[in-house]
């Protein structure tokens, strides 16, 4: 009897020590539930504007719930009811005079089993159910709704200005022709790879853009002076050669100079021309052309054509700006080209995806869905019609008091322009 | 944990208890809580204050408690003139064989059971006469001390009424009191019995229930009486509460309980366990004795007073404040009545 006595109320303290700490648990989780919903929704939120996505929502809603868990295990641990607490609970409740707590350390008997009519405690829903419905109420409205995305500059840019990227295929179609010196060709190359190593949200600052566009215009400049030292030299070689016989004295000597000064630029500034291909052009001596063989003309000319070509190819007889005009929509969110003070520029424009022949006389419009970056004062054709315009109704510039139109004689033509006064004091003055 | 009582020694004392209860029960009637506070006391060698209007039983109870346990009964009147000597005993001067000395005649202390009958008539210097008394269980004459016979109890009498010319106990003598039980007026019931049942003019006759070495046997049985953790807890907390500022209920306490006082209460929790059959002590006796035992500690001040406060009132709203539990549940549960 005394066993079953034990085991019964062993067995009802640990069932009420389990009730009264789930509720302690319950009170400190809940206090703090609310706040957790409200900062998670905060979150939520975020994450949806920024389109941040570290975690799927369930996953992140999981740790929450779980993290939230273990915060109030933590803080109501000190409000747990031991063992001991909870048979003296359960000894007031019962009216027990102290009997589980004494038996629970060998003082006395274990007291009879004894049921309560009804249970010794209820859950209060009221306190339960409000904070957390409230709670989960703001995290699933936050989660319902829609949020706009911003969106970052960051996002479109997935290439680097296009004055860059000129820049590199010049340096790169260099290198493969050899004609410029290697050590300036990769202190160029270094001086550009710091632009495009900068973080693609930096890569149209102001900074980044201009330092771009000078050193595109000093490769474009250089490129181009090297082209007219070539041509220079050039023409001074072929000159010489063709006919020296008709060129007098000073001639030869000016054509001598002309080879000399292509060669000194050829060999300095920026881009200094291959080494192997300046000492064969400083070699040839514009006095003594005839000791070279047709072959070695015929060489040197080649290399000169071949670099003449390479610059050619760069930047052709000066390359202009132009409006960019694709066929069929771009992929990706890509931009225009931008100036250095606006931003990313205009976007691209394009055509129909299934163009009409050029034979045809059909007009096709230019599309541009970003509207918000549209470019209006782009030259997107010409014209080479001419104005119908009436040249016999103008004739010359007319001063005041005279006549618009002389009349071919017999037209009443002053009837119509005169003020009845006027005309008056004409007859009167004809008579 | 080996000084233990047994079961055995537990129900024997009860029976004894149950047997002076019910004796006492039969002659005075409508005192039985009453008489539960005195055996209570007697079992943890505590003295009383009763206080009650006259005609109400109380030296009745008190002779009649003597006659019960076959102990040494003296009743002291007191008045205003009582003079010390006149309670502890005089040395007097005698002859024998031609020569004359003192020779100590014991006064009305000398009993086990002495009942002060309205002791607040006396004058302070008689009444601190009796404190030694109390306290220590002896008496001291002449620089000479002579110890009190065992047991020692004193059951003082206080009228509520006709307060001229008293002289209020202070409050280191009230402390030494572990009881302060208000005589009430039994309903008309109550006095149907006393009428069919009694004389005028006739003495009670007790039958006596129990030997004083019993009482002793009972006494040294309440000191083993377990008490629980929680029990000691509570008392210490509801004490401590009595200070003035100490919980919502003491506001208007300007003296609070002394450490001697949850002595005593944790003393009076193990006699009424042992009382009612019990191993232990619970915060039950606890609730039931702490009115008993802190109501003549407590000291109120003026304006509680004057807001209708009395030190009663103020200790009941401090036992309903102050919980036995260490811990509260959360508001997430609510408790029902249960049972």
């Amino acid at each position: 009897m005394g066993h079953s006595n034990k085991t019964f109320w062993l067995k009802e303290i640990k069932v009420t020590r389990m009730k009264l700490n789930a509720s302690v648990w319950l009170s400190s989780f809940l206090s703090h539930f609310f706040f957790i919903c409200a900062a998670l929704s905060v979150f939520i939120f975020f994450t949806k504007r920024f389109g941040i996505e570290i975690i799927s929502d369930v996953e992140f809603l999981s740790l929450c719930f779980l993290f939230s868990i273990l915060i109030s295990i933590f803080r109501a641990r000190k409000g747990f009811f031991s063992f001991s607490e909870t048979s003296d609970w359960l000894d007031e409740k019962l009216c027990l005079y102290n009997q589980l707590g004494c038996a629970n350390k060998g003082i006395g008997e274990w007291p009879a089993q004894k049921v309560s009519k009804q249970p010794l405690t209820r859950w209060n829903w009221q306190k339960i159910l409000l904070p957390s419905l409230s709670g989960l109420m703001v995290v699933m409205l936050t989660a319902w709704m829609p949020v706009h995305k911003i969106s970052h500059a960051e996002d479109f840019i997935k290439e680097a200005p296009l004055n860059w990227q000129e820049a590199k295929e010049w340096l790169d179609e260099l290198k493969e022709e050899e004609i410029i010196a290697e050590e300036s060709l990769e202190e160029s190359r270094e001086q550009l790879n710091q632009l495009i190593n900068t973080p693609p949200e930096e890569w149209f600052n102001h900074d980044n853009l201009e330092a771009g566009d000078t050193l595109h215009s000093q490769l474009e400049n250089t490129l181009k002076e090297m082209f007219n030292s070539l041509e220079n030299a050039k023409e001074s070689i072929e000159q010489l050669t063709s006919n020296p016989q008709n060129l007098s004295k000073m001639e030869n000597k000016a054509l001598a100079q002309q080879f000399k000064e292509a060669l000194k630029n050829l060999g300095q500034g920026m881009l200094p021309l291959n080494n192997e291909l300046l000492q064969k052009l400083k070699n040839i001596d514009p006095k003594n052309l005839k000791e070279l063989t047709p072959e070695q003309l015929k060489k040197i000319m080649k290399k000169i054509k071949e670099a003449k070509g390479a610059c050619k190819k760069c930047v052709g007889e000066g390359k202009k700006e132009t409006l960019v005009i694709m066929e069929g929509r771009p992929k990706g969110n890509r931009l225009g080209k931008g100036a250095i003070t606006r931003g990313p520029g205009a976007a691209p424009m394009w055509l129909n995806e299934n163009a009409s022949p050029s034979s045809s006389r059909h007009r096709e419009d230019v599309k541009n869905d970003n509207l918000d970056h549209i470019s209006f004062d782009k030259n997107v054709g010409q014209s080479m019609g001419e104005h119908q315009i009436d040249k016999s109704s103008y004739n010359k510039n007319l001063n005041s008091g005279s006549t618009k139109n002389k009349g071919k004689g017999g037209e009443a033509v002053w009837r119509d322009n005169f003020l009845p006064a006027e005309k008056k004091i004409l007859e009167k003055y004809f008579k | 944990m080996n000084d233990q009582l047994s079961n055995d020694e537990v129900l024997k004392a009860k029976e004894k208890c149950q047997k002076l209860s019910s004796q006492m029960n039969e002659v005075l009637f409508g005192q039985e809580e009453l008489v539960e506070y005195i055996i209570t006391a007697l079992l943890c060698k505590g003295n009383v204050l009763l206080e009650g209007l006259p005609g109400l039983g109380k030296t009745e109870l008190v002779k009649g408690l003597s006659c019960a346990l076959g102990i040494s009964f003296k009743r002291i009147q007191f008045t205003p003139d009582l003079l010390p000597g006149d309670i502890t005993g005089n040395p007097l001067l005698q002859e024998e064989n031609g020569e004359r000395k003192f020779v100590f005649q014991e006064g009305p202390l000398f009993a086990n059971l002495v009942l002060a009958d309205e002791i607040n008539r006396a004058s302070p210097k008689t009444q601190s006469a009796l404190l030694e008394a109390m306290q220590e269980s002896q008496v001291t004459v002449m620089g000479d001390t002579r110890p009190l016979p065992k047991p020692f109890f004193v059951m003082a009498t206080q009228n509520p009424i006709e307060l001229e010319g008293t002289y209020p106990l202070p409050e280191a003598q009230l402390d030494r009191f572990l009881f302060k039980l208000e005589v009430k007026v039994g309903g008309p019931s109550v006095l149907e019995k006393i009428i069919s049942n009694r004389e005028l003019g006739e003495q009670n006759q007790f039958k006596q229930v129990m030997e004083a070495e019993e009482l002793q046997e009972l006494i040294h049985l309440s000191k083993r009486i377990y008490l629980p953790e929680i029990v000691i807890q509570y008392i210490a907390r509801l004490v401590s509460a009595t200070q003035p500022n100490e919980s919502n209920a003491s506001k208007g306490i300007k003296f609070g309980a002394s450490p001697r006082a949850a002595i005593a209460l944790a003393a009076a929790v193990r006699a009424r366990a042992l009382i009612n059959g019990r191993m232990n002590a619970a915060v039950e006796d606890v609730r039931h004795l702490a009115l008993p035992v802190l109501r003549h500690r407590v000291i109120i001040d003026y304006m509680a007073r004057t807001e209708g406060n009395t030190p009663e009132t103020v200790i009941e709203n401090i036992i309903a404040e102050v919980s036995s539990q260490n811990k509260q549940l959360s508001s997430t549960l609510i408790e029902t009545a249960g049972n």
